[in-house]
């Protein structure tokens, strides 16, 4: 059975959202880190984040390192 | 409230008890065995990267940068995020090659023991502030919940207590291939424990402080400076240069390649921490800013730093800042005996053994187990006296960071190694010493003289001043740039070594470089006799046999590519106890290899297999669709319903399909990569014997296979090799087809027998008459007898009768003769050729179908031929009973037989309607007839035909329609036997 094919490959998936997070990241700290925004925001955004990465390797079946 | 030092101290002993037996049970079996292979459990075992900065410094961080303290968090999550292009490489690496640390994997990739001594000494300044730190972190926290100032026998007695666990669980195997099961269980439940305790307390400043969040909204509105110094450091400092130290520490640091990698039980569990991780981080650093508020609300009047048990004193019950307190030990025990491990490890392979490598008469394992015991010890210790000897001036964070900075030293060479071929030994050291300098400059020499040791701080702090730049983000910046300038200049002036360029291209997934050159020593035993002068000969015994094990070779092992594999293998296996260099060195200087040796194209094309074998995920586009390709082919042959073995130029063995397999009942993974002259007989005669000879093709060729006769047809053609360049291409390699005759021959066999008896059914009516009437006369006769009296007449009848008998006699033996059963085709005898004709007229005689055919024979009683005496007797009779089939009442048939030099000639001629041209060709096909239903079986033409050519004989048909046809025959007289000698001169 041969491996799922990714439309785009994982990698540069990756490599894209680190690179958009690096683009962005700083317009994004100058919103969020305004004390009209509640407390939590930040922890919120890095979730997003986390959900990401489970969204981009959701369909990583690889058994290799 | 505050507690007896003894109190704490009893705390902290339970606990570090309850965390030995954890580590006893997991080692022991008795906690499941899932349990330490479970994602989870790895995701956790690596949350030792939160250690007592994580733990009480996150607060203090807080308190003076706002939430920059997620930086540190934020880096590492990046790094967990960019798992597949970053973590992974490098667990396959460590995996592959038993590479256990930073150092081995640098050593390893730019081939150099200098590179590995200058990371192991680097590693050591730079960690040990990082040891003394959770040391201070653990006596501090003693001090803040005693109000007493602990002795440093304390101090002591936590370090002594953490030797302890890791020489006796951190040490266990000396191997990597056997992994520390009950040091991760462990290290994961510290994680859990720190976790856990963070968040309750988390959660009780929030409850019982705050009144519940609605309080703590109330609060943070009534305090809008709190929120302001939450957030004002995000847009005033530059913040990108802490995310970038702790992307780089949550991999590079010790402690985190260890457990990363070297204590990797399963690789999938990379996968889960790809997201569980950072989740992990989220989770642990969701309570600092409520801590933070807390203090400030309860006015604690301490180093934030320590709120998180300056809460519990101040305003929960006892048992809680006992837990506050086991959730600092927890997070500091875990850090120093994992790096005092990883530290050890490093320190053994590329500081002691190069410095004193033990006499090889001495058990190697034991006293590397020893070494790396004694070296847990010192490192721990050395970070004690780090501790005692230095003034804390600076923060927990301070002390933290540093160490980040130390270790982003590492990420040229790093990037080098996965993405950058090109990068060389000199431009990675270069950069590295740059690099070190310029941090020991920075960061090392304020450190030091904040504590003391030096008279002078160097100007640094004017100079960071001077930058405008925060000094963490400076010192970065300016490490960084002198170390990645001198990396990348000096690697673009100088040359890879050969061994350089391999460990390149070795580190690089998408490379696929096969195993160079040949080992001089002949087999598996010699590899015994020669490591054991360097490792001692119970050390290279158990190596050579490891090494055999894992690539399922037997012990007498002597092909030249397994043995190159062997190699191969017995240096990883040694890289893994020794360090990749030392490895290196004792291989290369033991098991040398042949430097004028090619590598066969079996060697190559096995490794390139076995690398897309492994590396299949990683392929893309196009790489994909040519690895189908190839797959398909494989497979192709791999099944084809003939035996196919293919050789490369020097005679080995690249292809044997599993049809093979079956036939001579020998597995390929035995044979790939051999020289065809070392299969075992019969083959190595056939095969190698086929080889050799100028015939492309050989038929019927006989061969006894267990004592039967089996017989094989076999084709060869010559390709050229595809990956030798050069002279030595134009060497081709061969490919050979293996058909097995046996059972077509048998069903072929039966088929003629079958004919055979069809004919003789059909003969019956003739030969029941040709019977009756001797039996009649026999019969007559002997009545006659009953009445006669003259002996002489009665001797006469006598005469008679027995010369009846002999008619009878000979009709039945001419009949059993033909019609008697041949298992095989191939049964050969020397007879006079006018007997098969004989035989054949005799048959066709004895019918009475044909009585108005007139059947002549013309056969010289000196023509002697070597064949099959039934088969062509058969032939003969099918020829004549075709021939008269096609004729008229009257007609005759002729069977002219003649010798043609080294041939007979065997003509049957007719007068019959002849055959029109457009059924020349398909008479000879099976099942094909002209004659009505019932009255033949379409196979006797198709039978005389493929007899005929199994005597490597023609038969040709001569007819016009209406004139009549001629079938002539044409056969050796000495059929020669099918042996490579005879083919030679064919």
């Amino acid at each position: 059975m041969l491996p799922p094919r990714f439309p785009l490959s994982k990698e540069l998936a990756v490599i894209l959202g680190g690179l958009l997070l690096l683009l962005f990241i700083t317009p994004v700290a100058g919103w969020w880190a305004s004390p009209a925004m509640h407390w939590l925001t930040p922890y919120a955004l890095w979730l997003l984040v986390i959900l990401g990465a489970v969204f981009v390797h959701r369909r990583d079946d690889s058994d290799e390192p | 409230m505050s507690h007896e030092l003894a109190t704490l101290f009893a705390a902290g002993f339970i606990y570090l008890l309850a965390l030995f037996l954890i580590a006893y049970a997991t080692d022991r079996g008795y906690l499941p065995a899932k349990w330490a292979t479970h994602p989870l459990t790895y995701t956790l075992s690596v949350g030792v990267y939160a250690t007592s900065w994580t733990y009480y410094g996150s607060v203090g961080y807080a308190a003076h940068n706002g939430l920059l303290f997620l930086t540190i968090y934020i880096g590492a999550t990046l790094a967990f995020v960019l798992s597949p292009v970053l973590l992974r490489p490098i667990l396959r690496l460590s995996r592959e090659y038993q590479l256990t640390s930073l150092a081995d994997l640098l050593a390893f990739r730019y081939r150099s023991q200098g590179a590995g001594i200058l990371i192991t000494l680097f590693m050591l300044l730079g960690t040990l502030p990082y040891i003394a730190l959770q040391i201070r972190a653990v006596t501090e926290s003693l001090r803040v919940l005693s109000n007493e100032v602990p002795p440093n026998t304390i101090a002591l007695i936590f370090c002594a207590t953490l030797i302890l666990f890791g020489v006796l669980f951190g040490t266990r195997h000396i191997s990597p291939r056997e992994k520390h099961r009950g040091l991760v269980v462990a290290i994961a439940f510290e994680s859990l424990i720190k976790l856990l305790v963070l968040l309750l307390i988390g959660g009780y400043a929030l409850f019982s402080v705050f009144g519940g969040s609605a309080g703590l909204d109330s609060w943070l509105a009534a305090h809008p400076e709190a929120l302001d110094a939450l957030y004002r450091p995000v847009t005033e400092s530059p913040w990108g240069a802490l995310v970038f130290l702790s992307f780089a520490a949550a991999f590079l640091l010790p402690r985190q390649f260890h457990m990363l990698f070297a204590e990797n039980l399963d690789p999938r569990g990379l996968r889960t921490a790809t997201w569980a991780m950072p989740a992990f981080l989220l989770l642990l650093n969701i309570s600092i800013p409520v801590i933070l508020w807390a203090g400030q609300k309860l006015q604690l009047g301490i180093n934030p730093d320590y709120y998180v048990l300056g809460i519990t004193i101040a305003h929960g019950p006892s048992w809680l800042s006992l837990l506050a307190f086991i959730g600092g030990l927890s997070a500091a025990s875990a850090m120093v005996i994992v790096t005092s491990i990883a530290l050890a490890s490093m320190s053994l392979n590329h500081l002691l053994l190069p410095a004193s490598y033990p006499d090889p008469a001495m058990n190697l394992y034991r006293w590397i187990l020893w070494g790396r015991r004694l070296l847990i010890g010192l490192i721990i210790m050395a970070g004690y006296g780090f501790y005692a000897g230095l003034k804390h001036n600076e923060s927990l964070v301070e002390l933290g960071l540093i160490s980040f900075v130390a270790v982003a030293q590492f990420l040229p060479g790093i990037a080098g190694l996965l993405y950058w071929r090109r990068a060389t030994r000199s431009g990675f050291i270069t950069g590295l010493l740059g690099g070190i300098c310029v941090w020991s400059a920075l960061l090392l020499a304020p450190l030091l003289y904040g504590s003391g040791v030096l008279i002078t701080d160097m100007g640094v702090p004017e100079l960071v001043a001077l930058s405008g730049m925060n000094k963490w983000a400076f010192a970065t910046f300016a490490t960084l740039t002198v170390n990645g300038g001198l990396f990348v200049m000096v690697s673009m002036l100088t040359r890879q070594s050969p061994g350089e360029n391999e460990a390149a291209h070795a580190c690089c997934a998408e490379a696929a470089v096969p195993l160079a050159g040949v080992v001089v020593a002949g087999s598996a035993n010699e590899f015994r006799t020669l490591l054991a002068g360097t490792l001692g000969k119970e050390m290279a015994d158990r190596e050579v046999d490891q090494a055999l094990r894992d690539l399922h070779l037997r012990p007498q092992e002597r092909r030249t590519t397994e043995l190159r594999r062997l190699r191969e293998r017995i240096e990883r296996n040694l890289s893994g106890l020794l360090g990749p260099q030392l490895a290196h060195i004792i291989v290369n200087r033991r098991l040398e290899l042949d430097p004028e040796a090619k590598t066969a194209l079996a060697d190559s094309m096995r490794y390139v297999e076995d690398r897309l074998e492994t590396s299949r995920s990683q392929l893309r586009g196009l790489n994909v669709e040519l690895d189908n390709l190839r797959r398909l082919h494989r497979q192709i042959l791999q099944d084809l319903p003939l035996g196919v073995c293919a050789t490369d130029n020097q005679n080995k063995i690249v292809l044997w399909n599993l049809a093979l397999e079956v036939m001579t009942g020998i597995e390929a993974r035995q044979l790939i990569g051999s020289s065809l002259d070392k299969l075992p007989p019969p083959w190595d005669g056939l095969l190698g014997g086929f080889t050799r000879t100028a015939e492309d093709h050989i038929y019927r060729m006989e061969l006894a296979v267990a004592g039967r006769p089996r017989w094989y047809n076999l084709h060869k053609s010559a390709y050229a090799d595809p990956v030798i360049e050069g002279a030595d291409a134009t060497r081709p390699g061969m490919v050979m087809l293996i058909e097995d005759l046996t059972d077509l021959g048998n069903l072929e066999a039966e088929l003629a027998h079958n004919d055979r008896l069809a004919s003789v059914g059909r003969l019956a009516a003739g030969v029941a008459h040709e019977i009756g009437n001797p039996i009649t006369g026999i019969a007559s006769l002997a009545q006659n007898l009953r009445h006669e009296d003259d002996p002489a007449v009665i001797g006469q009848s006598i005469e008679d009768i027995i010369g009846q008998t002999r008619r009878v006699s000979d009709i039945l033996r001419t009949l059993k003769g033909f019609s008697r059963g041949s298992r095989h085709l191939q049964q050969r005898e020397t007879f006079a050729l006018c007997e098969a004709v004989d035989d054949a007229v005799h048959l066709l005689q004895l019918t009475h179908k044909h009585d108005g055919i007139r059947f002549e024979a013309s056969c010289p009683t000196d023509i002697i031929m070597t064949g099959n005496r039934q088969q062509l007797s058969q032939v003969l009779v099918n020829l004549l009973s075709n021939a008269a089939d096609a004729s008229h009442g009257g007609d005759r048939v002729d069977l002219l037989v003649r010798a043609d030099g080294d041939e007979a000639v065997i003509e049957v001629m007719d007068q019959g309607q002849g055959i029109p041209d457009e059924l020349r060709e398909t008479i000879f096909e099976p099942f094909y007839t002209t004659k009505p239903t019932g009255q033949g079986t379409g196979l006797g033409l198709s039978l005389a035909y493929k007899m005929i050519e199994e005597h490597n004989g023609t038969l040709d048909i001569d007819s016009q329609v209406g004139l009549g046809t001629r079938v002539i025959v044409r056969l050796p007289l000495q059929e020669p036997e099918a042996t490579y000698e005879s083919l030679a001169h064919h």
